[in-house]
């Protein structure tokens, strides 16, 4: 019920919030798994690979639900179960100089794959949850926002990623290096970065769902061949070309006699031997 | 105390070794940005994958891998990609090496074990796809592609214990071909019957329903009959000596001839399971030569015969009574006892085994009690199959003995070793071949005064079926004896053509 609620929030504010590109892709569903669905005017449907991602949209994922979006600038955002987010931003004109990104997290958890493009000081990629503002500068990171808690965690994975309390979007913000996290607290400033090792179970729950989806049972070529899934059946399989060893007529008992076919029979061939010897002179016994 | 511009330098220095240091120091910044443009790249490749460009994806994932070579994501997709384009040398090298991480992409096993599947390597896929059977995800798409792979190995009785709990029409269906194969009619009827009503309008379906309608067929398809009508030319009718001389002196020189033959025969099997058929036969056949009215040989042949199918087995003794005649004047019967094993191994062929028992009592003076005796023999072949349905090559040796009845057939007494080798192979869906040559060395019994004789045999046959009940058969026979007592050595060529009926 509050994912419901919440969704329909964010649908209107999303309406209402986006910036720019409304009717443009901003980006594609490239694998997924679970439920996946896509908000648009105010109305839900199931994602697919394939489907079109615009600003404006709110992509919420189920339990389990998981989603990997392509952008056009080629940064890649991985959705974890249970989330839900809203593209704020996308614009992308490389030759213009204008590149940047905002996606506002609600619920649940996003691992970010930012693009070179985002290397450029005028490049902006923002992720923003409730309590946060993450900026970063080609980069991989997490952000994750707890709503029972009104907690968000960023986690670096590489690069370095700036990160604000809504409060202040300036002044007393943390870097965030690789493997180390900040927690952002609902009325509160991030906290100072820590190490976190890859075994700690804060590390390992953050990174875990927002791996490669469909990592379990990710596409193949064995699903789509025509055979296997009963399109086509191979010649040899087909009824007429499958030999039965109990079928009537193959009882047949081994060949004994050679020549096998009885054309070709004559009485010597009965009798075993040349039948004028046999029945010619007997007292006549020619050696050579 | 160094000089101001010595401390400059030192300080440059330090700068510059920390500096180095720093980047030395922070592998993981190069190998996490590889990494991550590598994850880029065959995400991007991914989505040109799903839009059907496959030389652009496997572009970016060529890139990929390179970007991070130890990226499993990226050779994973790879070997996708590769796999679309039929390039599955390659998809395989990328498989084995995400399949050696156990358990990191679960379709991993099933995508190697196809790819192994495509490329024939049927023995190498059998470990893959097994591996993908266990696990839930990919179970039944790797049961239908083991099966197939099952069948091409010739072991599809190996697959069917694997596709116990299979569930898809595919797995069905072959399901329903191994215990079809194996004459379980019932399991067959069982699984066709499912893939026929679940997918009525496919493929699958259809010719499941064709299976189901033979299973129908063949239950009641308990009466035999066979019917021909053949012309042959037959360069030595009498079996006359190739020696001019000796022939002239038998009064057999030129003895060729054509003659017409006509075969019938009726098989009733009053009894048929999976595992048990009995049979009863009859069989006719009369040669008429168009000059040489005195060759012409009649022969009936009742026969018996009960067959025991079990597994892989079947066990068969077969008992005939024949009886013969030389133009139209009785000249032997006798009997003959018959039993046999044939053993059907899996990827390989068939083995053959038998025991020939017979006995040959002629009523026609001249070769009475000459030629009465008992012949024993035993023998074994191997059937190789050669890939496909009928082809296949042929090995065998037979002991041959014959056992003069009386006294005064001695010297017609002999021990005979044969061996012999063949094939078969359809050259179209209605044209069939077969070729086969064998050797028999014969001893005869002192009393033929140390004659020994070697046989050759050569045999080919040329078959078209023209329609379900008739075939157009062509075929040469040689036959040359050759024996140290040149009354018994003679060659004989035989052509034939013929017409004949199976229903």
């Amino acid at each position: 019920m509050l994912r419901a609620v919440l969704a329909a929030f964010v649908v209107l504010a999303s309406t209402f919030g986006a910036t720019s590109a409304l009717a443009q892709d901003a980006g594609q569903v490239v694998s997924m798994e679970g439920t996946v669905e896509i908000g648009r005017d105010n109305v839900f449907t199931a994602a697919t690979v394939g489907s079109p991602v615009r600003v404006g949209d709110t992509i919420r994922t189920g339990n389990p639900g998981r989603a990997r979006i392509l952008f056009q600038d080629d940064s890649v955002l991985n959705v974890g179960d249970g989330s839900v987010l809203s593209i704020d931003e996308s614009v992308f004109n490389p030759d213009e100089g204008t590149i940047s990104s905002m996606i506002r997290l609600f619920q649940g958890k996003v691992r970010a794959l930012v693009s070179e493009y985002y290397g450029d000081s005028a490049a902006s990629y923002r992720i923003a949850t409730p309590t946060s503002v993450s900026g970063v500068r080609g980069t991989e990171f997490i952000v994750a926002h707890d709503v029972a808690s009104q907690t968000s965690q960023v986690l670096g994975l590489g690069g370095r990623v700036a990160v604000h309390s809504v409060m202040d979007l300036v002044r007393r913000g943390v870097i965030i290096r690789p493997r180390e996290i900040t927690f952002i607290a609902k009325g509160q400033f991030p906290t100072p970065p820590r190490q976190i090792e890859v075994t700690d179970d804060i590390y390992r729950s953050l990174v875990s769902g927002v791996e490669f989806p469909g990592s379990g049972v990710p596409e193949g070529n064995a699903d789509k061949d025509p055979v296997v899934t009963g399109k086509e059946v191979p010649v040899d399989d087909q009824p007429g070309n499958v030999p039965v060893q109990s079928e009537p007529g193959n009882d047949h008992p081994p060949i004994a006699d050679i020549p096998p076919q009885e054309p070709g029979k004559t009485g010597g061939d009965i009798v075993g031997e040349p039948i004028p010897v046999i029945t010619g002179p007997t007292d006549l016994e020619i050696e050579f | 105390m160094a000089a101001p511009a010595t401390r400059s330098l030192w300080l440059l220095a330090c700068v510059a070794l920390l500096a180095v240091a720093t980047v030395v120091a922070s592998p993981s910044r190069a190998g996490a940005a590889d990494t991550g443009r590598a994850e880029r790249l065959y995400t991007k490749a991914l989505a040109e994958l799903h839009a059907n460009r496959v030389p652009q994806a496997i572009t970016l994932l060529e890139e990929s891998v390179r970007a991070d070579p130890a990226d499993l994501h990226a050779r994973y997709y790879r070997a996708v990609a590769y796999g679309r384009v039929g390039r599955f040398e390659e998809a395989v090298a990328d498989l084995k090496l995400v399949v050696a991480r156990d358990g990191f992409i679960e379709n991993a096993d099933l995508e190697l074990g196809y790819a192994l599947f495509k490329l024939e390597r049927y023995e190498e896929a059998s470990a893959p796809l097994q591996r993908a059977m266990a696990q839930p995800s990919t179970a039944d798409r790797a049961a239908a592609i083991y099966a197939m792979n099952q069948a091409r190995r010739g072991r599809l009785a190996e697959a069917r214990d694997g596709l116990a709990s299979a569930e898809s029409i595919t797995a069905r269906y072959y399901r329903g071909l191994a215990a079809y194969r194996a004459g379980d009619k019932a399991a067959a009827e069982a699984d066709f019957a499912f893939v026929a009503q679940s997918s009525p309008d496919s493929e699958i379906g259809k010719q499941a329903r064709v299976f189901l309608e033979q299973i129908g067929e063949s239950d009641a398809a308990v009466f035999r009959l066979h019917g021909g009508a053949t012309l042959e030319y037959d360069s030595n009718v009498a079996l006359a000596p190739d020696d001019d001389a000796i022939a002239n002196l038998y009064g057999v020189s030129d003895k060729d001839d054509f003659r017409s033959v006509i075969t019938a025969g009726a098989a009733y099997s009053p009894y048929v399971t999976s595992r048990t058929h009995v049979s009863l036969s009859y069989n006719f056949l009369q040669s008429l030569h168009f000059d040489l009215a005195e060759y012409d040989v009649q022969t009936h042949k009742v026969g018996a015969q009960v067959a025991l199918f079990r597994g892989p087995a079947t066990i068969g003794l077969t008992g005939q009574y024949e009886f013969s005649l030389l133009d139209f004047d009785s000249l032997a019967h006798g009997v003959t006892g018959f039993p046999w094993i044939r053993f059907e191994e899996e990827g390989l062929g068939r083995t053959e085994v038998y025991y020939r028992l017979r006995y040959r009592d002629f009523v026609l003076d001249d070769f009475d009690p000459l030629r009465d005796a008992v012949n024993h023999a035993p023998g074994v072949r191997q059937i190789i199959d050669l890939g496909a349905p009928g082809r296949f090559m042929m090995f065998g040796y037979r002991f041959d003995a014959e056992v003069a009845s009386e006294d005064v057939g001695e010297r017609y007494q002999y021990n005979g070793h044969q061996v012999e080798a063949g094939i078969e192979w359809p050259l179209t869906d209605t044209m069939n071949a077969f070729a086969m040559y064998a050797f028999k060395a014969k001893d005869y019994d002192e009393a033929s005064r140390g004659r020994d004789d070697e046989e050759h045999h050569v045999i080919t046959r040329l078959e078209h079926r023209l329609n379900r009940f008739l075939w157009l058969a062509g075929s040469y026979v040689f036959r040359g004896n050759y024996s140290d007592k040149a009354n018994f050595e003679y060659y004989r060529h035989i052509v034939s053509l013929g017409l004949e009926a199976r229903y």
